[in-house]
C-alpha cells in the first residue's frame, strides 16, 4: 500500500530509504472498495441537499409550470370540443410535446436554482475545508470523486425535471389516450432526453464553478451571475441586432441569438429533442399576428451545449488537486 | 468584577450554561470543564454576545450584552481559528485597537508593545492567512491585550501552542494576573491550569460543580478520601504507627515494593501536620512524600466522572 | 475617528484582488457587448437604442442588483461565516455604527462600480447626429419623407387623422395638391414640419390613451406621461409620441447625454436602496444571499413587468420610473413586451422617490435596530 508516487514497486519504500517519503501521493494500491465508488460522493451530496427544507420547496415550485399545464388542460375538457381544439392546438404536429415543452421552458429557471442549492458548495466546500485531501487520500480516483459530485448534481435536477413530467404525461395518458395522444409515441424518450439535458448542462455548469471557489457564497453567486448576464446579453444582442432580419420575416438568425445564452443552449436542444415548433403572438401593439416559431439550429446549439458540459467538467478537473489550500 | 446570579442560557433544546451562580474577582481563575461543558457559553455571555436566558450576568455592575461601556475593559480571545486572512498580525492588532478606541498616535506603539509581549514582533508583517496555529493563537492574545484591559478573557488560549509557547504564554498570564487585572482562562487540559493557578471554577454539562482553591476543593470531598504516597525504608513500622491516628483510615504497602505505603486520611491538612512531626520524632527516614490526589485531575476526576 | 477607520477597513475588505477582477468584468460587460453590437451593426449602429437596452437590463437590471446582494448581505454574512463578527462585536463601538460603515462601504462599492460601467457605456455608444437632443423635427429627421407624407395624406389611423387636423390650411391644400407617386417638394417638407412642429412645441392633447392604444411607447415616453408632461417635456413628449408613431419613417431625436446623467444620480439611489434592503435580509437570515439572489433575479425581475398593481411591490418599479430608458422593441414574442403592452401605467417619479426614500430608510433603520439586538455567534460553536 505504499508504493512509491513515480512507479509503485513491489519492495516497500522504506527499503529503498530510510527516511520515509513523506510527500502527498495519490493512492494507487488495489482498489477493494465496491464498483461504484463514485456513488458514494454523489450519495453524500444528495442527502445534504435533501436534507434541506427550502430544497423541498423549491422542488414543489419547480413543479408550478406542469401543474398549470395539467390545470388547464383539465379546463379544457370541461369546455367545449371547439376551444379545446384551439388552446390544444397551440404549435402545428405534436400537439402534447408543444405543451410538455412549454412547461419544461418555464420549469427551466428553477431548476437552475435548484442546481445552484445542490451544488453551489459541493467542492467549493470542500476547498474551504480542505477535504479533499480526506477524499483523495482514500481509494478514490479523481475521476471518481468529480463524477460523484457532478452526478450528485445531475440526479437531483434529473429527477426534479423528470418528476413532474412524468405526472403530467400519466395524467395525458390516461385523460387523452383516445384525443390523439396516441399519436406521439416518442413522447416519453422526449421528456427523458430533455430532462437528461437540462440536468447535465446544470450539473456541468455548477459544478465547474463550484471547483474553482472557495465558498459557497461565492460560488453560487458567481454561477447565478453567469446564467443571468448571459439571459440578458443574449436578449440585448437579439433586440438590437438583427432587428432587420427578422422585420424581413427571417426568424433563424434571431432565435439563435435569442437562444445565445446559458439557459438559451439548454433550452434550444431540449426544443430539438421535443422538436415543435411554438406559436406565439407577435409583436404587441401593431398586429397581433401568431408568429410560428421554430428551434434554433441543432448543430450550432449541439455545439455550444457539449462545450458547455465538456468545458465545465474539464474546468473542475483542472482545478481538483489535493492541495493543502492556505491563503495569504 | 464578574457576577452571575442563577444564570442559565440555552439554545433551543441544548442547555448551555444551568443555573450558574459565582463570583469572579482579580488574579488568575481557570474555567475547566470538558469539552462541550457550557465553557464558550459562559465567556460569551461575559463578553456580551449572548444574553443569559434567565438569571442575570453582570461584568463591572453592568449588563455585558452590547455595552461599549463595558466592552473598554474587556480584552477577549475567541476560541475560533478564523481570522481575517488576507491581513498582517500587525493591522490585525492595530485595526482591533483602533476599534477598542486607542488614538491614532499612540497606536503604533501599543501594537508592537502587545506583539512583542506574545512574541509576534517578527512575523507582524506577514499575512494570518499563511500563520500556524501557534502564531493566531499569539495574534488572537495580542488584540486581547492591546488596550490594556482590566478583565481578560481567554477561550482556550493554550490550544495549539507548543510546549514553549505555552509556556511562555502562561507566564504572560500570571504577571498580567499579578498586576491587578482578572484574568480568565479556560481550557480542558489540566497540567496546563495546574501550572498557571490554584483558583478553579470548574463547570460540566452546564452546572457549576465547584469553585475555588484546587487544594480547599479537594479537602472538601470527603466522599474520596485523602491518598497519600509515602516512600520510606520503615514503611510498614510507619503505617502501623499512623494506624493510631484517628483519621487515619488505611495504610496499604506496596505489592512489589516494601517501601512505598499508601495512607487515606479524611482530613489532609492535620495528616500534612502530624506527619513531619511523627517523622522527626521517631526518626523514620521519609525519602519521598506525595499525594496523587492533591492536584486537579483527581478534583476532575471526582467532580466530572463521580 | 472610530467610524473613519471601520469604513477604511471596510472598504478595504471589499477590495481584494478577486473582487477587483469582478468588479472589472462588471464594469466592462455592458461596453464590451456595445461595442460587439456596434461593429455588427456598422452604420445602421443605433447609439440610444443600444445604450438603452444595456443600461435599462444589464446595468440596472443585472450590475446593481447582483452587486447589492453580494456586497448588502456579505457586510453581515462574510463576518458570520469567518466567524471573525465576534471581533466586531466585542468591541467598545456601538453595534449600529459598525453596521453602518460597512453599509457605506458597500454602498460606494455598489454604486462606484455600477456608475463607472453606465459611463464608460456611454462612451462606447455615443454617437454625435445633428439634431439629436432637439425636439423639432428637420428634414433631415425624416428618413423616408415621401412615405411619410403619403401617410398624412391619407390618413388611416386616429394618429395620422390628427396629425392631418391639426395643419393649417394652406399647408394642408399643398399637401392635397402633392401627387404621392412623385417626391415631395422641398417646400412642401417645410411646411408640413412647420405645422407639426408648432405641435410638438405646446399641444398638450396629442397624447391620449385612445389615439396610442394602438402605439407600444417606450419606457421614458410612458413615464412622461404618468409624470404629467408640463413646460418644455411637453415638446419632448410630442416628438417621443411621434416617433413611436412612425418608427421607421423618423429618426430618432435622443442622446444618450441626458440618460446617462440621469443614470448616474439614479445608480447610486438604487444602491442604497438595494443595498439596505439586503443588508436588513442579512441581518435576519443565514442564507440572505441565496434569498437576496431569487428577490433580485425573481422577484425583481417579474414583479414590475406584472399587469395590474401589483408591480408596486418592487423597488424595480420605482427605478424605472426615475430612470426610464427607451428600449429597442423586440422583434417578436417576447413576453416582457407583451406584459408590459398589458399595463403601460408607469408610476409617477414624485412617488418614485418617496418609495425610494422610505425603503431605504426603513430597511437601514430596521437593519440597525435588529443588529443592535441579535446575537450573533457562529452555529457550531454555540454550546
Amino acid at each position: 500500500m505504499t508504493a512509491g508516487p513515480e512507479k509503485p514497486t513491489d519492495s516497500p519504500a522504506s527499503v529503498v530509504s530510510p527516511i520515509a517519503d513523506v510527500s502527498y501521493r495519490h493512492y494507487d494500491g488495489p482498489l477493494h472498495s465496491r464498483a461504484l465508488r463514485w456513488w458514494i460522493v454523489a450519495l453524500a451530496g444528495i442527502r445534504q441537499a435533501l436534507r434541506k427544507w427550502w430544497f423541498w420547496l423549491l422542488v414543489m415550485v419547480s413543479m408550478a409550470p406542469y401543474a398549470f399545464t395539467g390545470l388547464l388542460l383539465f379546463v379544457q375538457t370541461r369546455l367545449g370540443a371547439d376551444v379545446q381544439q384551439a388552446m390544444l392546438g397551440m404549435g402545428s404536429g405534436a400537439r402534447f410535446a408543444s405543451l410538455f415543452f412549454q412547461a419544461f421552458d418555464g420549469q427551466l429557471f428553477w431548476l437552475m436554482v435548484i442546481g445552484l442549492t445542490v451544488g453551489a458548495a459541493s467542492i467549493a466546500a470542500d476547498n474551504r475545508t480542505n477535504a479533499l485531501q480526506v477524499y483523495l487520500a482514500k481509494p478514490i480516483t479523481k475521476t471518481d470523486y468529480l463524477l460523484g459530485k457532478w452526478m450528485g448534481v445531475f440526479v437531483v435536477v434529473f429527477v426534479a425535471a423528470l418528476l413532474p413530467a412524468l405526472l403530467l404525461f400519466l395524467y395525458c395518458m390516461l385523460s387523452f389516450w383516445r384525443e390523439g395522444f396516441t399519436r406521439e409515441p416518442w413522447l416519453i424518450i422526449k421528456i427523458l432526453g430533455a430532462s437528461a439535458v437540462a440536468a447535465a448542462g446544470y450539473a456541468s455548469l455548477v459544478v465547474g464553478i463550484s471547483a474553482w471557489c472557495r465558498s459557497a457564497m461565492v460560488s453560487g453567486a458567481l454561477s447565478a451571475g453567469v446564467y443571468f448576464a448571459s439571459s440578458i446579453i443574449a436578449f440585448v444582442l437579439w433586440a438590437t441586432l438583427h432587428l432587420r432580419d427578422l422585420r424581413a420575416g427571417d426568424m433563424t438568425a434571431g432565435v439563435l441569438v435569442q437562444n445565445a445564452s446559458l439557459s438559451g443552449v439548454i433550452k434550444s436542444v431540449a426544443w430539438n429533442i421535443y422538436d415543435v415548433a411554438i406559436r406565439m403572438p407577435g409583436r404587441p401593439g401593431r398586429m397581433f399576428t401568431p408568429v410560428e416559431i421554430h428551434p434554433p439550429e441543432l448543430w450550432i446549439m449541439l455545439t455550444a451545449y457539449v462545450a458547455i458540459v465538456v468545458g465545465g467538467i474539464i474546468g473542475a478537473r483542472i482545478r481538483i488537486r489535493a492541495v493543502e489550500v492556505i491563503s495569504g | 468584577m464578574i457576577t452571575l446570579s442563577r444564570a442559565s442560557r440555552w439554545y433551543g433544546q441544548v442547555i448551555g450554561i444551568n443555573d450558574v451562580s459565582c463570583e469572579i474577582g482579580p488574579g488568575l481563575t481557570a474555567l475547566l470543564g470538558p469539552n462541550g461543558a457550557g465553557k464558550s457559553t459562559l465567556m460569551k455571555l461575559v463578553t456580551g454576545q449572548l444574553r443569559p436566558t434567565t438569571g442575570d450576568v453582570l461584568v463591572f455592575r453592568e449588563r455585558p450584552f452590547a455595552n461599549t461601556r463595558v466592552f473598554r475593559r474587556i480584552g477577549y480571545c475567541p476560541e475560533i481559528e478564523s481570522c481575517y486572512e488576507d491581513m498582517t498580525g500587525r493591522e490585525f492588532v492595530s485595526m482591533l485597537a483602533a476599534l477598542a478606541g486607542i488614538p491614532s498616535s499612540q497606536r503604533a506603539s501599543r501594537c508592537a508593545d502587545a506583539l512583542e509581549l506574545v512574541g509576534m514582533t517578527a512575523a507582524a508583517s506577514r499575512k494570518i492567512g499563511g500563520y500556524s496555529k501557534g502564531m493566531r493563537q499569539r495574534v488572537k492574545i495580542a488584540q486581547a491585550i492591546v488596550h490594556d484591559p482590566d478583565l481578560l478573557i481567554l477561550d482556550e488560549p493554550l490550544n495549539g501552542l507548543d510546549p514553549v509557547g505555552r509556556r511562555e504564554m502562561t507566564d504572560l498570564f500570571v504577571k498580567l494576573a499579578e498586576s491587578g487585572k482578572c484574568v480568565v482562562v479556560s481550557s480542558h487540559i489540566l497540567y496546563e491550569v495546574e501550572q498557571m493557578t490554584r483558583r478553579i471554577l470548574l463547570i460540566d454539562r452546564g452546572r457549576m460543580r465547584a469553585m475555588g482553591d484546587v487544594y480547599q476543593i479537594r479537602a472538601l470531598i470527603d466522599a474520596h478520601p485523602h491518598r497519600v504516597a509515602i516512600t520510606c525504608p520503615e514503611a510498614r513500622r510507619l503505617a502501623r504507627r499512623l494506624l493510631e491516628f484517628p483519621y487515619v483510615l488505611s495504610a496499604s504497602l506496596d505489592r512489589a515494593d516494601d517501601s512505598r505505603l499508601t495512607v487515606e486520611t479524611r482530613q489532609p491538612d492535620q495528616f500534612y501536620d502530624d506527619l513531619p512531626r511523627l517523622a522527626l520524632a521517631d526518626g523514620y527516614q521519609v525519602t519521598e512524600f506525595e499525594s496523587p490526589d492533591n492536584n486537579l485531575e483527581a478534583v476532575f476526576r471526582y467532580l466530572v466522572k463521580g | 475617528m472610530v467610524e473613519r477607520f471601520l469604513l477604511a477597513t471596510a472598504l478595504r475588505d471589499l477590495i481584494t484582488a478577486r473582487r477587483l477582477v469582478v468588479a472589472a468584468l462588471l464594469i466592462l460587460a455592458p461596453s464590451c457587448v456595445a461595442i460587439a453590437i456596434r461593429m455588427g451593426m456598422r452604420e445602421s449602429f443605433d447609439g440610444v437604442a443600444t445604450y438603452g437596452a444595456l443600461a435599462s437590463l444589464l446595468v440596472f437590471g443585472f450590475v446593481l442588483p447582483i452587486l447589492a446582494v453580494v456586497f448588502g448581505t456579505g457586510a453581515v454574512t462574510q463576518e458570520i461565516e469567518q466567524k471573525t463578527i465576534v471581533y466586531l462585536l466585542t468591541r467598545p463601538v456601538a453595534r449600529w455604527r459598525i453596521l453602518a460603515s460597512k453599509y457605506l462601504a458597500a454602498w460606494i462599492s455598489i454604486s462606484g462600480t455600477g456608475v463607472l460601467g453606465i459611463v464608460l457605456l456611454g462612451v462606447v455608444t455615443y454617437q454625435s447626429r445633428p439634431g439629436n437632443g432637439n425636439t423639432r423635427l428637420y428634414p433631415s429627421s425624416l428618413r423616408d419623407a415621401r412615405a411619410f407624407l403619403g401617410r398624412l395624406q391619407t390618413p388611416d389611423d386616429s394618429i395620422t387623422e390628427y396629425l392631418r387636423a391639426s395643419l393649417s390650411q394652406p399647408t394642408g391644400d399643398l399637401l392635397d395638391r402633392w401627387d404621392p407617386e412623385t417626391p415631395p417638394g422641398r417646400r412642401l417638407i417645410r411646411a408640413v414640419l412647420r405645422d407639426l412642429n408648432s405641435v410638438i412645441s405646446s399641444d398638450r392633447r396629442f397624447y391620449s390613451k385612445e389615439r396610442f392604444a394602438a402605439i407600444s411607447l417606450p419606457e421614458d415616453a410612458r413615464q412622461l406621461i404618468a409624470d404629467g408632461a408640463r413646460g418644455p417635456a411637453v415638446a419632448r413628449l410630442n416628438r417621443w409620441l411621434i416617433e413611436a408613431a412612425f418608427p421607421d419613417l423618423i429618426r430618432t431625436s435622443r442622446t444618450t447625454r441626458n440618460s446617462l446623467a440621469r443614470d448616474i444620480l439614479v445608480l447610486p439611489i438604487g444602491a442604497a436602496a438595494y443595498g439596505a434592503f439586503f443588508l436588513f435580509l442579512a441581518t435576519i437570515f443565514q442564507r440572505a444571499l441565496i434569498m437576496g439572489l431569487f428577490l433580485a433575479f425573481g422577484w425583481e425581475s417579474w414583479v414590475p413587468m406584472l399587469p395590474g398593481n401589483f408591480k408596486l411591490v418592487s423597488v424595480m418599479t420605482y427605478l424605472r420610473a426615475l430612470a426610464p430608458h427607451a428600449r429597442p422593441e423586440a422583434p417578436s414574442a417576447d413576453l416582457m413586451q407583451l406584459f408590459q403592452s398589458l399595463s403601460p401605467e408607469s408610476v409617477p417619479a414624485s412617488l418614485a422617490w418617496l418609495v425610494l426614500a422610505a425603503t431605504t430608510g426603513a430597511s437601514l433603520f430596521l437593519a440597525l435596530l435588529v443588529f443592535s439586538w441579535r446575537e450573533y455567534v457562529p452555529k457550531d460553536d454555540a454550546v
